[in-house]
């Protein structure tokens, strides 16, 4: 169920918040054994704020279109009281004395977090294998990833567990669970969403943001969770307005980039074809359709590498001493960015500069742009490389590719589903917007969104 | 055009503690993702600032 039809249905009392949390907690204990969504559940605490918020309710107040809706946050979140592990034996112990920003302004809204999602080790790969807690698995095939490191928000809004996990995003942590488990998922430009109180991977990459079943939800999301936060350096004061898109679907006067260069060049053919279709479906909403030539991606995720390697080693580096408590392959990569030369970190953020002012050009063409969100469906647990463009790619290298340099750029980036793939799997579109841009993405968004019925 | 730089060496210098096999797996990433960086990295132009902003008053977020 998705957050607008919890709300209705709560608005028409056919349904109180607390029988919608007893529902969603009755989901986590039917799947959570199959897909290891969840690294703690917390059902007292879910039910009481659902009796509060059922009470509030009966006296005629509603905080928002979340109030009384279960949701979830990825372990990466600080929650005052509550376990937060970041996925990591690190911090297996480790309970916060302070909630983040975005459990804050989730609870102020009125949702109801009943647990805490699983993920990629410190949210440092696209896997959600992970080494200490167990992989989190795909719901469309549990042999496959999820994607990550939001892996376990992915994989809890696909199969219904709750209709909202919030994620986080330094390379594309969010967009590739969404685009591998079939969900929608939004990385907000830099600065809109606080960053207090996340556990840091990348303090200039990292953005947070949700993964929802519909793009109309995902709005609602960002409705609540935008806003300025003192706490934050990197937090915008820009206005947050209305992020709701028009009922109408109609995309008239909407100018939709298509890039030439880079971004359909190694894709499956069945993703191709399904973004392809997006793309006419848009234009058939009356969206003018544009082809552009984008910045060197390539280039532009290898500048993302360098500042991701660099600033993860210097977050994490009072820890590597005792190398037996990581993973492998995080430690190769805390490994690699031990070695990167001071030099390397600063001419990467110069050519970030230039890059932004490079990309900025392309919204003198296009108003949003639409890629593929990942040039393949789920691959397999374990599988370390991918068959993509008539040759192997390293799974990670290819999940990431459509989605790393937007963190770089700092620009907004929403997945929306796009269809099945003949072995039902989920495929996924990507539309990036400029600097917050997040309101034409979700009218662009739900005009082309084709949700995924998961049937467990 | 600077050389390329060799990470095994690299490994030995600056991390002296990795096992063997650990600077090995490190370096081969790295190698790969120096040939598209270095001739990045050699073609900015002198006057290009950093990405971040220092904040001079923080409070203000100016």
């Amino acid at each position: 169920m998705t957050i607008l039809e919890s709300a209705r249905l709560q608005e028409e009392k056919r349904v109180s918040s607390v029988e919608l949390t007893r529902q969603s907690l009755a989901a986590i204990a039917r799947w959570n054994p199959s897909f290891n969504a969840f690294l703690t559940v917390m059902e007292e605490a879910a039910l009481a704020k659902a009796r509060a918020m059922d009470a509030e309710r009966a006296a005629g107040k509603v905080r928002s279109p979340l109030h009384g809706v279960p949701v979830a946050v990825k372990d990466v979140f600080c929650t005052k009281g509550v376990r937060t592990t970041c996925g990591s034996l690190l911090f297996k112990d480790h309970v916060p004395a302070h909630d983040a920003a975005v459990v804050e302004r989730l609870e102020a809204a009125g949702a109801v977090i009943v647990g805490k999602t699983g993920m990629h080790e410190l949210a440092y790969g696209v896997t959600s294998n992970n080494p200490h807690f167990g992989a989190v698995r795909n719901p469309w095939d549990p042999q496959r990833i999820p994607g990550g490191s939001s892996g376990g928000s992915g994989a809890a809004v696909a199969s219904g567990m709750v209709a909202m996990a919030m994620g986080s995003d330094t390379g594309g942590s969010i967009r590739i669970p969404a685009a591998y488990c079939g969900t929608v998922g939004i990385k907000p430009t830099t600065g809109r969403v606080s960053r207090y109180g996340v556990m840091p991977l990348d303090f200039t990459l990292d953005h947070m943001g949700p993964l929802t079943q519909t793009v109309r939800d995902a709005a609602v999301c960002l409705q609540v969770l935008a806003g300025y936060d003192p706490r934050d350096d990197s937090s915008s004061r820009e206005p947050v307005p209305a992020y709701m898109p028009p009922e109408d679907h109609s995309l008239a006067g909407v100018r939709i980039g298509v890039p030439e260069n880079f971004y359909f060049d190694r894709v499956d053919p069945e993703v191709a074809t399904a973004v392809q279709r997006c793309i006419t479906q848009a234009q058939s909403l009356g969206a003018r359709i544009v082809a552009v030539r984008v910045p060197d991606i390539a280039a532009l995720n290898a500048v993302g590498r360098v500042i991701l390697l660099a600033e993860a080693s210097a977050a994490l580096s009072p820890y590597l001493a005792d190398r037996s408590r990581f993973g492998s392959d995080v430690l190769a990569l805390f490994d690699q960015g031990r070695l990167l030369a001071a030099t390397d970190y600063v001419n990467a953020q110069r050519l970030r500069r230039i890059f932004q002012a490079e990309f900025a050009k392309v919204w003198k063409q296009a108003d949003c742009l639409i890629t593929p969100c990942a040039p393949v469906v789920a691959p397999l647990i374990g599988q370390t490389e991918v068959d993509v463009g008539g040759g192997k790619e390293d799974t990670r290298l290819a999940s990431t590719r459509m989605v790393r340099g937007i963190n770089v750029l700092g620009l907004p980036a929403l997945a929306v589903p796009c269809g099945l793939s003949s072995g039902r799997l989920p495929m996924s579109a990507q539309i990036i917007g400029p600097p917050f841009g997040e309101a034409l993405l979700f009218r662009a968004g739900a005009a082309i969104e084709q949700p995924l019925a998961w049937v467990g | 055009m600077a050389p390329m730089r060799d990470w095994k060496l690299a490994a030995k210098a600056f991390a002296p503690d990795l096992p063997e096999e650990a600077a090995l797996r490190a370096a081969a990433p790295l190698d790969a993702l120096e040939s598209v960086f270095r001739p990045l990295a050699e073609g900015i132009p002198l006057e290009t600032e950093m990405a971040p902003v220092m904040l001079v008053h923080p409070e203000r977020g100016e």
